[in-house]
């Protein structure tokens, strides 16, 4: 049965420029990981030379009240011909809170729940979200380096409905050490709401687990 | 081919590339099957190229290459369909058609059924269905794994899609 769907497949035509047409989505990915890596650097310095310039204020005023209003903010998404082809929030991180509050083994995996709360629950976008999804995450040991890495893996997204500004998320992984203190580092949700696109949520939320028997 | 997969995943963009060049061909013709034209399925490979070069750190499993990347194509053109404006009737009420079909029927059906049937007989659920179980050779397991939908519902759009063969087949006699 193959081949008989097989062959009628092959009667599809393929064009000689698919070929350039992948290569360009391909080179698009590419650019934009470069361009990751750079923003990342920049956005270390700025954050030290802020941290720098603060830290002057603190010793030149006395003030200590210095809350932190990074805010989030809207950005288009756009396409490799310009078009605009969605929305995502960037810059999010003081807006939500999370927290692993459990981490166990189970059937040869470590589960972990992480209960995300929206900070300001009747603000824009958060009042409109309806669910939230797991994005791109990663893992730490106690030395830093990376066990887990997943950036938006799409076969595998886990969800838990928003209610009352907070919701659960459980998820699977690899399994964890006992005893040994993990650091999970979020760097992008996904807000749901019936009919509209995903919003991409980015901000970076880093937090400790251990896992419990 | 197991080499390249382990290079990939560890960030050989040569090997990736070559990995999913291995594929084009066939992911276009799933991707011309959804969509129904060469510009847009081209701009379905494209984004299939994209997502896979952006995410490939998500394959836990090499050996899964093949599905995630069929699976990337998937989505990719059902987003497009929707983006366009095209209704997808994703949770559509399924017929209950349990009624089975034997596998010499299913061979008939399949054998008579063209290029055309595939394209406009069948909704975008359908297609996918019949493309994993005929074309790609994956088992109900495997398909309702892939899809997310429970292997009862797998069963059904199945024989939902060849009855729908069927009948365009007959038409034509």
């Amino acid at each position: 049965m193959r081949e008989s769907l097989e062959e009628k497949m092959n009667q599809i035509e393929v064009p000689t420029t698919l070929y350039n047409r992948c290569r360009m989505g391909i080179n698009n990915a590419k650019k934009e990981r470069e361009e990751n890596q750079m923003n990342k650097k920049k956005m270390i310095r700025t954050v030290l030379a802020t941290a720098a310039v603060a830290g002057v204020c603190i010793l030149t005023t006395g003030n200590t009240a210095i809350g932190n209003t990074v805010k989030g903010f809207f950005k288009d998404v756009t396409r490799w011909d310009g078009a605009v082809v969605g929305t995502e929030y960037l810059q999010a991180t003081e807006e939500i809170d999370m927290e692993i509050v459990t981490a166990t083994t189970e059937n040869g995996h470590t589960k972990l729940c992480l209960e995300v709360t929206f900070v300001e629950k009747e603000q824009i976008p958060w009042k409109y979200i309806e669910e939230m999804e797991l994005g791109s995450y990663k893992i730490l040991d106690e030395e830093g380096k990376e066990v887990i890495v997943v950036e938006n893996d799409l076969t595998e997204r886990v969800k838990g409905t928003i209610v009352d500004g907070k919701t659960q998320i459980v998820f699977e992984v690899e399994p964890l050490l006992e005893d040994i203190e993990y650091t999970i580092v979020v760097e992008s949700m996904y807000g749901l709401k019936k009919a509209d696109a995903p919003l991409e949520i980015k901000g970076n939320w880093e937090y400790t687990l251990k896992v419990q028997q | 081919m197991q080499q390249l997969l382990k290079k990939a995943q560890r960030g050989d963009a040569q090997a990736l590339e070559e990995l999913f060049f291995m594929h084009e061909a066939l992911l276009y013709r799933m991707a011309f099957l959804y969509v129904k034209n060469e510009e847009d399925a081209l701009d379905v490979m494209q984004e299939v190229a994209y997502r896979t070069f952006k995410n490939i750190k998500s394959l836990k499993n090499v050996k899964y290459f093949k599905t995630w990347i069929t699976k990337i194509t998937m989505n990719c053109a059902i987003d497009h369909i929707r983006q366009n404006g095209t209704a997808i009737s994703l949770q559509s009420e399924w017929l209950e058609n349990t009624k089975q079909i034997s596998e010499t029927q299913e061979k008939e059906i399949i054998l008579k059924a063209t290029v055309e049937d595939l394209m406009n007989v069948l909704e975008v659920e359908e297609k996918s269905v019949v493309i994993l179980k005929y074309y790609q050779e994956y088992s109900f397991r495997e398909i309702s794994e892939l899809l997310q939908l429970p292997l009862g519902t797998v069963k059904t759009i199945l024989y939902r899609a060849l009855k729908k063969l069927r009948e365009k087949a007959k038409e034509m006699e």
